[in-house]
């Protein structure tokens, strides 16, 4: 005796298994920790590569704000970033004097006082050597921390030592005008906060880069989802 | 036919570092001024460009070469996809071959009265040599394949250009971590 028997609902049973599989795929591709975590890195990259010199201070909080905008598509934060920028201040060198511009002896004591001590001023000689001293690989060896910090280390030991030799001195004069247009710029830039085409530029830099990293990811993503999913079910 | 590159192949131990020596001097050796061949292409003009990667700032007004107004920085974005392995042996030795998706963003700026055509023919000239699979290839002798890029994005395009161009590539490099046969 013949007997048909089908096996449909098994079949609509795997696609709509399948069709789940893809939905929770594509939902925990969209996971809000997983995308908040890229589109946070995403952000300090492209900042920290767009900065100019003496901007990279306005990053951390630029990027605490923009990281707003996928979360609430709010605006808000703009008008806070062009506001003065409370950290920072007139710290090291108020007006130090240089001998042989003002008449006086070079003071270390009062530079520490100002600077609130020598880490202070350690750190804003580190920043200078780092993003504006010209470095020649030829006579300064290969640029890393290590390197900056060993030149930060002795230019800074120049600008306090008591006692140097002429040639010594010669080089802190040399060294110390330069040094201290770097950080008397930069205090009075953070102190005015970013110029609205710099955070206008920022945005659109940090939206772009957002784009491409979603373009590039979103589907990789989806397909890992859905691969481990398969393994899973 | 492209100058093979004198920088080390993509190394497991120093992934990073490798890739990036890899791209100086590659873009160095077209970004320079000079008229270029790309793969089988008519020598074109490329404009000469301050290369600088990651986090290293760039100096403003755009500083370097006597003459550049360009600057491109190379940023290393989030991978694409998981790395997979193979195994291999190589005179006799079983090592690990490990293909590692990359992605990056190159930042195309440029400054001054011409920044505009400038930004533009930078951008424009990164997105064919790096489309161009004659172009890349000493790219990839060293390690760095399937080389693309999509089409340049205008973030500001005034007297201060800026376009990103977004580069795909896949790293391969041996792990080696068997000396001897059998896995």
């Amino acid at each position: 005796m013949l007997s048909l028997t089908s096996n449909i609902e098994a079949v609509q049973h795997r696609l709509a298994r399948r069709t789940d599989q893809v939905e929770l795929a594509v939902r925990s591709a969209l996971s809000a920790n997983l995308w908040k975590g890229l589109l946070r890195h995403e952000a300090e990259r492209t900042l920290y590569a767009i900065a100019q010199v003496g901007e990279q201070a306005f990053v951390a909080r630029f990027v605490a704000g923009v990281m707003v905008v996928p979360e609430t598509a709010g605006l808000g934060w703009l008008a806070s970033l062009s506001q003065p920028w409370p950290k920072g201040g007139p710290v090291w060198p108020v007006q130090p004097t240089l001998p042989g511009t003002v008449g006086a002896k070079f003071d270390p004591i009062a530079v520490d006082e100002r600077a609130g001590g020598f880490s202070r001023l350690l750190g804003d000689v580190y920043e200078w050597v780092n993003e504006e001293k010209r470095w020649v690989p030829e006579r300064d060896g290969a640029k890393n921390y290590l390197s900056v910090m060993h030149k930060a280390d002795e230019f800074t030991y120049l600008l306090i030592a008591p006692v140097l030799t002429e040639k010594q001195v010669q080089a802190r004069d040399a060294l110390l005008p330069h040094i201290m247009e770097f950080t008397n710029r930069r205090h009075q830039q953070q102190r005015a906060g970013l110029p609205p085409e710099r955070i206008e530029l920022w945005l659109r830099s940090v939206v772009a880069a957002w784009v491409e990293l979603v373009r590039r990811n979103l589907p990789a993503i989806v397909q890992d989802r859905y691969e481990r999913l398969r393994k899973e079910l | 036919m492209p100058a093979e590159l004198m920088a080390n192949p993509v190394n497991s131990l120093a992934l990073e570092s490798s890739v990036l020596s890899l791209w100086q001097e590659f873009l160095s050796n077209y970004f320079d001024g000079s008229s270029h061949a790309v793969g089988a292409e008519a020598a074109v003009d490329f404009p000469l460009a301050t290369l600088a990667f990651q986090q290293s700032a760039v100096g403003q007004p755009l500083e370097g070469v006597t003459g550049a107004g360009v600057a491109l920085t190379v940023v290393q974005s989030e991978p694409t996809r998981r790395r997979w392995k193979t195994w291999e042996t190589v005179d006799g030795a079983v090592q690990e071959r490990v293909y590692q998706p990359l992605a990056w963003n190159v930042w195309v700026r440029a400054t001054g009265k011409n920044a505009r055509a400038l930004g533009k023919l930078a951008a424009d000239r990164l997105t064919g040599l790096l489309n161009n699979a004659g172009a890349t290839r000493p790219l990839a002798q060293k390690g760095l394949h399937h080389v693309s890029a999509q089409p340049p994005r205008i973030v500001q395009d005034n007297d201060y250009s800026l376009r990103l161009v977004s580069v795909q590539g896949t790293a391969r490099y041996a792990v080696r971590s068997q000396a001897v046969a059998g896995h």
